[in-house]
């Protein structure tokens, strides 16, 4: 698009005048080489090692190996652990009703994440006869919501259980631990869900199972190396680079190196559940996010509850809705999709943290209720 | 595979290895093999229409020079299209990998998993190829300016009906839709689920130059299908550019390249600086760019001029980033490709901004268009015609969608405003203030225009104008990472001193431990921003 044809004031890039040599050039590379360790070792000495809670702080520790970010918090006074030590854990959940406090009333023991837990709490606000026993971890994928739910079946009398799926946590239906696959900064465990030779669900449940545990093998090699062992072996997105403390963690550009390494690796391992249109339905991910809606729904109709699915499609793709409706349909299991209230491609449905409206919330809750009947 | 992925910084030793240990004419084989790889790894069947593209252009180029095909410029293409269409589209090489892991062993199981339907490609290609084949012998009896019309029509049409399937079909689908519903008549969805090929649109441009010049005798054609196709494939700038002449391209990869230390060092720095461009600057500016422009409510004006100044960054520094990769990369292996960018912001004028941005794109448009139209050869209002329909088409050259269309328009028009001015003015003063001050208010031009670009809709271009224009209301609810605005700044500062210099090197004029600093401040952003999630080259799109 040069119609014209006035000249510029253009340098030319075969300007012969300065021809690098070698040892020149040698010179350079070692000044190079110089700033950089300069820039490491002061970046080392005014940022402190052990906080990931300042900008500058989140990005030269975040690459921190997982290891030791997981020591250092053990090994921090309360309140000051750079990670969530005390949120998430399974069967921690003793400040939950067990019963609704009247008769006449319900109960719902609604399992998941903050999505679950936004809708949930409108729910009482539509109908007063409604009350409350909400599960969940912070960023907590569907295993994580499905062993709660499993957990908590003989520790109430709700009426109603409600299960929320989130678009963007499942692929994490391959992890046992937030650590390894994401940067939030939560320590909590869950099980490894898959389906067996006979096409049962089955779990692989996690070696360390509450936070006392993991206090406790941080001190004990033997535990600790259980603990690896089966991160390493059944944990999708458990990578050797990330996890292992070692070297790297003492430098501030080795651990910006790991942080993109580590972000590259949950990208790759994430894309396995895709396809080209959304999620792969022939995934190991949908295959056994619908076995576990299935079980929900049969031990729930098992123990006389009434069981309802959440699905909350809040990727741009759009269709954990394609991928989870044809089992819940055909096991008559009620359910919502947000997809049908709020698609998630029309970007008014969401606040800047990226969770619904509150407006939306409400319609998604009043959806349930009319799904349950009510 | 992306510049700035770990594929390709594993895949460009290993070639880079295996040129230095090769002879020429292997150079060529291997580079050819290399680049389809390259290209392949986004999606093997796009090698097909590479391959149709280069069939139709080798062929037409001889056509159009000598009006004959030897058996073996017959046969060569012939067999490359049916050969690809087998092998780029048919055959199911992902079943290969799953059941042996090693595609060669498994190639049973990609023929028979390949289902007849696939089969009709290669069907096709074959009757097609016989037909071109029968058209080549009876137009050999046609007199020479016939023949030679027919085969530059036959180039033009074939790669400008390729594109206009791939990348323009959906788009007037679209508007045939939102016509029909206009007039209040249901019609079924009528888009069809086409893929659109990366970097269709550079490589159709580039071959279709080689056949019009040879038609304008400007270049002679080349016998040798191998070199022609790695003309066209050659992987540098296959996807994004620079668009190459085939008068400045080939004749590098026909003869034997010299490697100095002097092209091997300017090749590295050119991938680190285009590394630091991209992975720094445009990936760190993109998740703020996305945050403003994909806002739902609660922005500003001031919000809206931030993001839209980001953009104009973010996308030179995407582009040109990319530039800077192919020029080194193909530097590494002695071959000097076009300059695609000349520090673009410190134009005064559109005609001086278009001599700087995308000047591949800019001079292609300016022969293979503007000046057949009439160029400013028949006065005042045929020029701003014929300016405004090349910025036009340059526009929707970038996409199919009336936003691009509009930027072109804009562009025209900023052409035609500049022009009918500056004819007025009969001084010129190039003192620091007005130079300036000239700079500073054509990059705000330029900033609007990249708002046109960036922008989703019609809707958001109304309403983040109407925040614009409401400068009393401009606020700041969110800028880019420390880290970004660090290398940004080392960016201006470099490309200003540059312009200052009026040389490319200037840094080589500075004391050995300053280049350092700036070397390892580069890297350490480099390091700083591969944690940026990494967008897509922007211009892969088009």
């Amino acid at each position: 698009m040069n119609p014209h044809s006035s000249s510029t004031s253009s340098s030319s890039d075969t300007d012969r005048s300065i021809q690098p040599h070698w040892r020149e050039a040698a010179r350079v590379v070692l000044w190079t080489v110089a700033f950089l360790v300069l820039f490491d070792v002061a970046i080392g000495l005014t940022i402190p090692g052990n906080s990931l809670r300042g900008g500058a702080e989140f990005l030269f520790n975040s690459g921190l190996s997982n290891e030791r970010k997981l020591r250092q918090a053990l090994a921090s006074e309360e309140g000051e652990s750079p990670l969530l030590l005390d949120y998430g854990w399974i069967g921690d959940w003793h400040d939950q009703p067990s019963a609704a406090s009247d008769n006449s009333h319900t109960l719902v023991a609604s399992y998941g994440m903050s999505f679950s837990h936004r809708v949930s709490q409108q729910l009482p606000s539509l109908d007063d006869g409604i009350e409350l026993r909400l599960i969940g971890g912070p960023g907590a994928p569907l295993n994580h919501a499905f062993a709660s739910y499993l957990e908590d079946r003989d520790r109430h009398n709700a009426d109603v259980v409600v299960l929320g799926v989130l678009a963007s946590s499942l692929p994490m239906l391959r992890s046992m631990n937030q650590l390894t696959c994401t940067e939030i900064p939560a320590v909590y465990t869950y099980p490894r869900f898959f389906i067996d030779d006979k096409e049962q669900l089955q779990a692989v449940k996690p070696v360390i199972a509450t936070v006392e545990e993991m206090r406790s093998a941080a001190h004990d090699p033997e535990a600790w190396q259980r603990f690896v062992a089966q991160l390493r072996d059944h944990d999708g997105y458990y990578s050797p680079v990330n996890f292992r403390q070692d070297a790297m963690d003492h430098s501030a550009i080795a651990r910006v190196l790991r942080r993109a390494w580590g972000q590259r690796h949950y990208r790759q391992v994430r894309a396995e559940a895709y396809g080209r249109d959304g999620f792969d339905l022939a995934s190991e991910t949908v295959q056994v996010a619908r076995a576990i809606v299935r079980e929900f729904g049969r031990t729930a109709r098992e123990d006389g509850r009434t069981p309802l699915v959440i699905l909350f499609d809040n990727t741009s793709l759009d269709n954990l809705d394609r991928a989870l409706r044809p089992t819940l349909e055909e096991h008559a299991i009620p359910f919502v999709s947000s997809h049908e209230i709020a698609p998630s491609t029309d970007p008014t449905v969401f606040l800047p943290d990226r969770h619904f409206t509150p407006e939306i919330d409400r319609k998604i809750a009043a959806a349930a209720l009319q799904a349950l009947g009510r | 595979m992306l510049f700035n992925s770990v594929e390709f910084f594993l895949f460009l030793p290993v070639v880079l290895v295996l040129y230095h240990l090769l002879a020429h004419r292997n150079q060529n084989r291997m580079l050819l093999a290399a680049s389809y790889l390259f290209y392949g790894w986004w999606d093997v069947r796009f090698l097909f229409l590479i391959v149709v593209s280069t069939a139709i252009d080798y062929s037409c180029g001889l056509m159009i020079e000598r009006g004959r095909l030897t058996p073996r410029q017959r046969w060569g293409p012939t067999l490359a299209v049916i050969g690809a269409a087998v092998g780029f589209v048919t055959l199911r090489w992902e079943a290969t990998y799953t059941a042996a892991g090693f595609p060669w062993i498994g190639l049973d199981r990609a023929f028979w998993n390949s289902g007849w339907e696939n089969w009709t490609l290669p069907i096709a290609a074959t009757g097609i190829a016989i037909v071109g084949q029968g058209i080549c012998r009876m137009a050999a009896r046609l007199p020479e300016e016939k023949r030679r019309r027919l085969f530059v029509t036959i180039s033009i049409v074939s790669n400008l009906g390729i594109l206009a399937a791939f990348k323009y079909c959906n788009f007037f689908l679209e508007n045939v839709e939102a016509a029909f519903a206009a007039a209040g008549i249901g019609a079924e969805r009528l888009r069809l689920d086409i893929v659109l090929p990366v970097g269709i649109s550079f490589y159709t441009f580039q071959t279709m130059s080689y056949t019009i010049d040879i038609f304008r005798r400007k270049m002679k054609a080349t016998t040798c299908l191998r070199d022609f196709a790695l003309f066209v494939a050659f992987f540098p700038q296959l996807v994004a550019g620079p668009i190459e002449r085939a008068s400045n391209l080939l004749p590098r990869l026909l003869r034997p390249r010299k490697i100095t230390f002097d092209g091997f060092s300017r090749g590295v720095f050119l991938i680190v600086f285009g590394l630091f461009k991209k992975v720094a600057v445009a990936d760190g500016l993109a998740r703020y760019v996305d945050s403003v422009y994909g806002a739902t409510g609660g922005i500003s004006g001031g919000d809206v001029a931030v993001a839209t100044i980001a953009f104009a960054f973010q996308i030179y520094c995407d582009f040109s980033g990319y530039s800077d990769i192919a020029r080194g990369v193909a530097k590494l292996m002695g071959i000097d490709l076009i300059r695609n960018f000349n520090l673009p912001y410190f134009s005064r004028s559109p005609s001086e901004f278009w001599q700087r941005w995308h000047i591949s794109l800019s001079q292609w448009l300016r022969d293979y268009l503007y000046i057949p139209l009439g160029g400013n050869r028949h006065g005042s209002w045929l020029t701003y015609r014929n300016s405004m329909l090349t910025m036009i088409l340059g526009g929707l050259w970038h996409g199919a969608a009336w936003n691009f269309v509009l930027w072109g328009c804009y562009q025209g028009g900023l052409l035609a405003l500049f022009r009918a001015v500056q004819r007025r003015i009969t001084t010129r003063s190039d003192s620091l203030p007005v130079v300036a001050m000239q700079t500073l208010g054509f990059f705000a031009l330029t900033c609007y225009g990249w708002l046109l670009f960036r922008a989703g809709s019609f809707e958001q271009i109304t309403a983040f104008t109407g925040l614009l224009a409401d400068v009393s209301a401009w606020s700041l609810s969110g800028k880019p990472s420390l880290h970004t605005l660090a290398a940004l700044a080392i960016l201006v500062t470099y490309e200003f001193l540059e312009h200052r210099n009026g040389r490319v090197r200037f840094l080589q004029q500075f004391p050995v431990p300053l280049r350092g600093a700036a070397y390892a401040s580069i890297l350490f952003l480099i390091c700083i921003g591969l944690s940026n999630e990494p967008a897509q080259f922007i211009y892969f799109q088009f």
